[in-house]
């Protein structure tokens, strides 16, 4: 028998709050959050668009992170938060 | 010899190496090769070699934000085969890869083949026995092999970017086994590639999230222009990654023929830098044609890069700066370009123990 360390090692807690979804209906304001990949725009724009089509609301806000690899900026998040109820982002290609 | 801390693992399992090696794999561990055991004594032994507190944090790996201490690099160092000697390199290359600018959780995390690369430069690639000349991707030189392969486990175990799991690469790349080199500071007509970017140090260190190595073959030309249209004919490719990054940088690492045509002709590595800003070049209307959904440029280009006509040529790279430029390897008319993924490599003093 041998006697070994994992190699993993331990890791960071994350604390997450999970808001609770706003009530769909007509006054819901969606927000989109480009991650500037090829196809989020359009799947992101559709479904939105679909969403606020549906519940009949107002077009959706779309903003863009600039860049797909990077946070979006703190700024444009802050703007988002202030002018929308609900943000759908990309999280892939 | 004092007992691990607690948070460390232990675990007690069958030395036979091939039961160990099944072990392993049953446990998610490893690349698929054989791993040398990380026992008490030889995690101590490694970290000796690197002299420190082993329950200081190197940097948080991402995507599991996993805490790279001293202690557990020195166990993945282990496991990897490293030899004691090259764990201050390992160390640093950590640390480094952990800075922000390095972007390390995008490379983990993506679908595309980002590596993690590690150069040294200067006096601690002779002292360690690390490979600048034949062969200097690999394999064969235990220095280089083991640090590689020493990162690409703390990023792996650490970091948590397991395949299909924490990194969603769609193909992966051999160079995720292992990706280091030393640079041919001897065979280069340059000052050394960290003095080059402001590190006034005998030793040096590099790190990135390039690609695997793309290799140029002229063995033709004369002169830098020839060699140099080669090497940006292998840059300028519409399906790279480079192409589409916008503001990503490529490594070019000059064999030392081409590099002594280059030089003989009296250009300095900035003018490489410049030719190669101005000939890795694409055509806009080839551009505009594989954009999507007829929506205009690629989204993640900056304003200006674009044309107004279809046979405007387009620069690859938006700065001569980001062709990063430095000799490796040995006799043979070839050369390399390491593209990155988008992110930033990082260039730091390395410091060994006396």
């Amino acid at each position: 028998m041998v006697r070994i360390y994992a190699p993993e090692g331990t890791a960071e807690a994350q604390a997450l709050t999970v808001h609770p979804l706003p009530p769909a209906g007509p006054a819901l304001r969606i927000g989109i959050l480009h991650n500037n990949k090829a196809n989020a725009g359009v799947l992101l724009t559709t479904l939105a668009e679909q969403m606020a089509a549906r519940l009949g609301g107002a077009a959706p806000v779309l903003t863009s992170k600039g860049r797909a690899s990077l946070p979006a900026p703190v700024g444009e998040v802050a703007r988002l938060a202030a002018e929308v109820d609900l943000v759908l982002v990309g999280t892939a290609d | 010899m004092q007992e691990a801390p607690a948070q460390y693992e232990q675990l007690d399992l069958d030395d036979d190496p091939i039961a160990l090696q099944a072990a392993y794999a049953a446990r998610g561990w490893g690349d698929g090769l054989p791993m040398i055991p990380p026992t008490d004594a030889r995690v101590e032994a490694m970290l000796a070699a690197d002299p420190g507190d082993p329950e200081e944090v190197l940097g948080l790996v991402p995507p599991r934000l996993g805490r790279a201490t001293r202690r557990i690099v020195a166990v993945n160092a282990v496991l990897a085969g490293c030899p004691p000697q090259v764990f201050p390199v390992v160390t640093a290359a950590i640390r480094a890869l952990c800075r922000p600018e390095v972007n390390l959780k995008a490379a983990q995390t993506t679908t595309g083949p980002a590596s993690a690369m590690v150069i040294v430069h200067g006096e601690a690639a002779e002292r360690l026995g690390y490979n600048s000349g034949h062969g200097l991707f690999g394999p064969g030189n235990v220095a280089n092999a083991t640090t590689g392969r020493a990162v690409r486990l703390v990023l792996l175990h650490v970091g948590g970017a397991k395949a299909g799991l924490g990194s969603k690469k769609t193909l992966g790349q051999p160079s995720h086994y292992s990706y280091c080199f030393a640079e041919n500071i001897a065979a280069s007509p340059w000052e050394p590639f960290h003095r080059s970017r402001g590190i006034d140090a005998a030793s040096a260190l590099t790190v990135g999230t390039q690609e695997g190595p793309h290799n140029t073959q002229d063995h033709f030309s004369e002169d830098p222009v020839g060699v140099l249209t080669s090497i940006a004919s292998n840059i300028a490719v519409l399906g790279s990654n480079q192409a589409w990054s916008a503001t990503t940088e490529v490594y070019v690492v000059l064999g030392p023929e081409h590099a002594a045509t280059i030089a003989g002709a009296g250009w300095t590595r900035e003018d490489v830098q410049m030719f190669l800003y101005e000939r890795a070049r694409l055509r806009w209307g080839d551009i505009l044609a594989r954009s999507p959904n007829d929506s205009g440029p690629n989204p993640n280009f900056a304003p200006w890069r674009v044309g107004e006509h279809p046979d405007d040529s387009i620069p690859v790279l938006h700065h001569p700066d980001r062709y990063r430029i430095l000799v490796g390897g040995g006799a043979g008319k070839h050369s390399a370009i390491l593209p990155a993924g988008g992110w930033e490599s990082v260039t730091v003093p390395l410091q060994l123990p006396s």
